[in-house]
């Protein structure tokens, strides 16, 4: 059974997974996992071209092409909000969408985003018409403010970029969600295996996004498909509603007119 | 000075010092390099250059001339 369909600000999704087209062993590969992933949302970049390297930026285009997805541009690299908004607005033009991944990046060790950098370039983007998705830690002022700014959805990490840690803070996670019910909140970077992405959709989440977990993989392709299954348990679970944690047990067997009552009274 | 350099220009070039015919437009230009891409920017000295004006679009003396491609990223 689908989980139910979701809002990613005007676009109606099926698929809560969305997938990166980097690291996997070959193109082919990675078609093939984001077919077995479902996901209808990957996420690209841009770089500057060589001139000897024309073709290579134009097999890639049309291998994304071919897979008919919405496209998450990002602004992976950049370290200051200058940068972000300069990469940005070259995104919209290059891939024809109003929707990019902010990164703007604070830290080189942990490739943790920089709040000040990222509110900064928030601000200037959501002004000129972009549907910004911020990846951002999971401080809740700091989402928040980004909210205020005109963001419908946040994208706090679960972990650093690429380390596979999983929610290292599920706290911060839950709290982000019972604050911020009316935003859509995807977990964005650090997940490392499918039950990772299971604990956030059930957490309340919308959705993961996720590149690494899934291309370095011994199977990419079948890792596709775990993480596929993942994210759609985790988000019938939190729809179907888990039961509360309690101290006490409780039996789940009826114990009353119990035939072999006497023998232990 | 030779004809020659009377109508040749240096400019760079995705990060490469080139010379070309002085107002040379980007619709040249491309051609010149064979940018087959079918999905591409250019900027001149960071500017983007609308698609409309590749034609009329001329580059001159130390212009900084740029390919935007796509690429994979997560």
């Amino acid at each position: 059974m689908p989980a139910s369909p979701w809002m990613v600000y005007e676009t109606q999704l099926d698929s809560r997974l969305f997938i990166g087209t980097a690291l996997y062993p070959s193109p082919q590969v990675m078609l093939e996992a984001i077919q077995a992933s479902q996901a209808q949302v990957i996420t690209v970049s841009l770089r500057r071209q060589t001139t000897t390297k024309s073709a290579s930026g134009d097999k890639f285009w049309q291998l994304i092409e071919s897979l008919g997805c919405h496209l998450l541009p990002n602004t992976a690299g950049c370290y200051s909000a200058s940068e972000a908004i300069k990469t940005a607005r070259l995104a919209r033009e290059l891939f024809e969408t109003d929707w990019v991944k902010l990164e703007v990046l604070g830290d080189s060790y942990n490739l943790q985003p920089d709040p000040f950098a990222l509110v900064d370039a928030t601000k200037v983007l959501v002004k000129e018409g972009f549907k910004v998705f911020p990846y951002c830690t999971d401080d809740l002022v700091l989402c928040q403010k980004l909210a205020d700014l005109g963001c419908e959805v946040l994208m706090p990490w679960g972990a650093p970029i690429g380390t596979g840690k999983g929610l290292i803070n599920p706290y911060a996670l839950e709290t982000l969600r019972k604050r911020l019910p009316n935003l859509t909140l995807l977990v964005d970077a650090g997940i490392g295996k499918p039950s990772d992405a299971v604990q956030a959709m059930e957490l309340g989440f919308d959705g993961i996004l996720l590149n690494t977990a899934v291309a370095e993989a011994l199977d990419p392709v079948k890792m596709a498909e775990a993480f596929a299954q993942a994210t759609n348990a985790g988000r019938l679970a939190y729809e179907a509603g888990i039961m509360p944690k309690r101290d006490n047990a409780k039996p789940s067997t009826p114990t009353l007119d119990q035939p072999i009552w006497q023998q232990y009274d | 000075m030779s004809e020659i350099a009377k109508v040749q220009v240096n400019i760079v070039f995705n990060g490469d010092n080139i010379t070309v015919q002085k107002d040379i437009t980007v619709t040249e230009l491309l051609q010149l390099f064979e940018v087959t891409t079918r999905r591409f920017v250019v900027l001149i000295n960071e500017q983007i250059v609308p698609k409309s004006t590749y034609m009329t679009t001329q580059l001159t003396l130390d212009d900084h001339c740029d390919i935007i491609s796509a690429i994979s990223g997560g």
